[in-house]
């Protein structure tokens, strides 16, 4: 065997016969792992300390008096009213944001699945609302959605003489954000949905078919249930994402009118570095936010967890 | 299967189809309109009658001073996205190749990790930044940037790297190759759609921040999104030089978009959101 005759150097550890060191992966993975550890856990480790303070911005961290469980208390009991509007905010825009895409995408997926080819510029139309910075989103439908001079009341004057301030109500505001998600994310849905459809076999399409089924009756018996998982999993991604939106709200109404619009995320922001400098319920409310957002992704990964291991 | 659409329904998707391009675009274009109207143009949105000025851009560029801001994102996104890929290659490989214990359990972390929201940390990092004496410095928005890609990169490159043969890897141990080596010489040239799909989706991440920019940045580091910030004030707001500044800072991300359409749609769809 060569490697007796080889001079450039010794096998890596693990190949080394009875050898039961060590993995040399962690070698490999440790410095991301350490990484990580420090910009996340460190920050959330401090999160959770300060919320248990009373500290505001800019003084300094002697100042902060120890207050305990105090904002989560408040929160919990609603005697932080605050707290329960932004999470109706949050959860009224991520169910309609989300049902929407799925539904919408749905729609164009089923669309796309019959045509014989994605062409180039198709595709790519579709995914320039997604690679916009969301900050510069907000800046673009704030021209269409402007009363006065947006593109939006323009054709609605045209139309219909009916022309009311998109940003400035505060019932239409949630409707306006939640059309530019939808503007924003159905490309994509669409696009994963696509490759579902693609990937569902074609037998019982065509055994119901044969018994006469319609197109309609199939999709809904055949097509659907097997696009169940990958549903799920979409409309899941797509909510957490909705709980995580911040640039693109604060940009277009900055949380208001009011607090119509004014999710955990901006309701966060708004208490720690913008109209108050409330930095311990702050983070009590970050912390919740954090452990909102992983239950959900927990259910994520499990299911992906077991979707890998069935295609192994 | 497909081809029994009927002539009237594929023209109907057809349609359909291209309406839903048109909308998704017609947002930017509207923005374009905008940006090349003057100020007495912009009161009727409708008409197509207007002369063209460039001298939004003209203003965007001297007086807001866009340039500067462009420049500092291109740095910081060129930074992080390299650093994020040395360190996310090395972990990848050492979960992909390394027969590690856990392994699926780290990856799938790494992917939950990414689930964390950005206003969340963004507190705890302007903190910590102001005791390091680290604010409105370029590291500190590459780290910052890093945290969000890293997970993401890792999880991509391990998957593309388990379309790779372990073929390829044994006959490099072979001829007696440290795992390093393997790496560089062997992984590394396979990879390149892999890696260029991650490199870019990782760049735009970067490039599109604002959470971390708009807190963690001044005068040094400010990057793009932050000119943002100058359109949104109570007074009276240009809203050509608005226009034209998402224009200008958008239009490298939508030729990026453009060129590697088919990079960035592998990578969104193996979970790249």
């Amino acid at each position: 065997m060569r490697l007796s005759e080889s001079s450039s150097g010794p096998l890596p550890k693990a190949a080394e016969p009875g050898r039961k060191g060590r993995n040399p992966g962690w070698r490999f993975v440790a410095p991301s792992a350490i990484f990580l550890v420090l910009v996340t856990i460190f920050p959330i480790v401090f999160l959770l300390t300060i919320s248990l303070f009373d500290y505001q911005l800019g003084m300094p961290l002697r100042s902060a008096r120890f207050v305990g469980v105090r904002y989560y208390e408040q929160m919990a009991s609603g005697q932080d009213p605050t707290y329960w509007t932004a999470v109706r905010v949050t959860v009224y825009l991520a169910v309609a944001t989300t049902l929407l895409n799925l539904i919408l995408g749905l729609a164009i997926a089923t669309g796309l699945d019959r045509l014989a080819r994605l062409r180039a510029p198709f595709t790519i139309a579709m995914i320039m609302p997604m690679v916009i910075a969301p900050a510069v989103v907000g800046i673009i439908w704030s021209l269409l959605y402007n009363d006065s001079y947006g593109l939006i009341n323009a054709v609605l004057r045209a139309l219909t003489g009916w022309a009311p301030n998109w940003l400035g109500d505060a019932q239409l505001a949630p409707v306006a954000i939640i059309l530019v998600e939808v503007w924003e994310w159905t490309p994509f849905v669409a696009l994963i949905m696509l490759a579902g459809l693609q990937g569902i076999p074609t037998e019982p399409l065509e055994a119901a078919k044969v018994d006469g089924a319609g197109p309609v009756r199939s999709f809904w018996s055949i097509t659907l249930p097997l696009l169940r998982p990958i549903i799920f999993l979409v409309a899941l991604l797509r909510v957490i994402d909705t709980l995580k939106l911040f640039d693109m709200i604060y940009v277009l109404t900055g949380g208001g009118p009011g607090s119509s619009t004014e999710t955990v995320g901006l309701r966060i922001f708004n208490l720690s570095l913008h109209t108050d400098t409330d930095v311990g319920r702050a983070a009590a409310v970050s912390i919740a936010l954090i452990l909102i957002i992983f239950s959900l992704s927990l259910i994520v990964l499990r299911y992906l967890k077991r979707a890998e291991g069935q295609t192994q | 299967m497909k081809d029994r659409t009927s002539r009237g329904s594929h023209i109907v998707i057809t349609v359909a189809m291209i309406s839903m391009a048109a909308a998704s675009l017609l947002p930017l274009a509207v923005t374009f309109l905008t940006s090349i109207k003057r100020g007495r143009d912009l009161f009727d949105p409708l008409s197509t009658d207007f002369q063209p000025t460039l001298d939004n851009y003209r203003r965007v560029f001297q007086e807001v001073g866009i340039g500067f801001y462009m420049s500092n994102s291109f740095i910081v996104a060129s930074a992080s996205v390299a650093a994020t890929l040395v360190l996310a290659l090395l972990a990848a490989y050492g979960l992909c190749r390394m027969r590690m214990r856990g392994e699926r359990t780290i990856a799938l972390a790494m992917l939950c990790l990414r689930t964390v929201p950005a206003i969340a940390l963004v507190l705890p990092y302007f903190l910590m930044a102001q005791f390091l004496g680290i604010v409105d410095t370029y590291v500190l928005l590459v780290i910052a940037h890093m945290t969000f890609g890293l997970p993401l990169a890792i999880w991509l490159l391990r998957g593309f790297m388990r379309e790779l043969p372990a073929e390829l890897d044994e006959a490099a141990k072979v001829d007696g190759a440290g795992n390093l080596a393997i790496l560089i010489r062997v992984i590394l040239p396979n990879m390149k759609p892999g890696l260029a799909a991650t490199s870019i989706l990782l760049f735009i991440h970067s490039w599109n921040d604002y959470v971390f920019a708009n807190v963690l940045t001044s005068t040094n580091s400010a990057t793009f999104p932050t000119t943002m910030n100058f359109f949104l004030g109570i007074n009276t707001v240009s809203y050509g030089e608005m226009a034209a500044a998402a224009i200008i800072g958008t239009t490298p991300i939508l030729v990026l978009a453009a060129v590697f359409h088919r990079s960035l749609v592998s990578g969104f769809a193996r979970g790249a959101v």
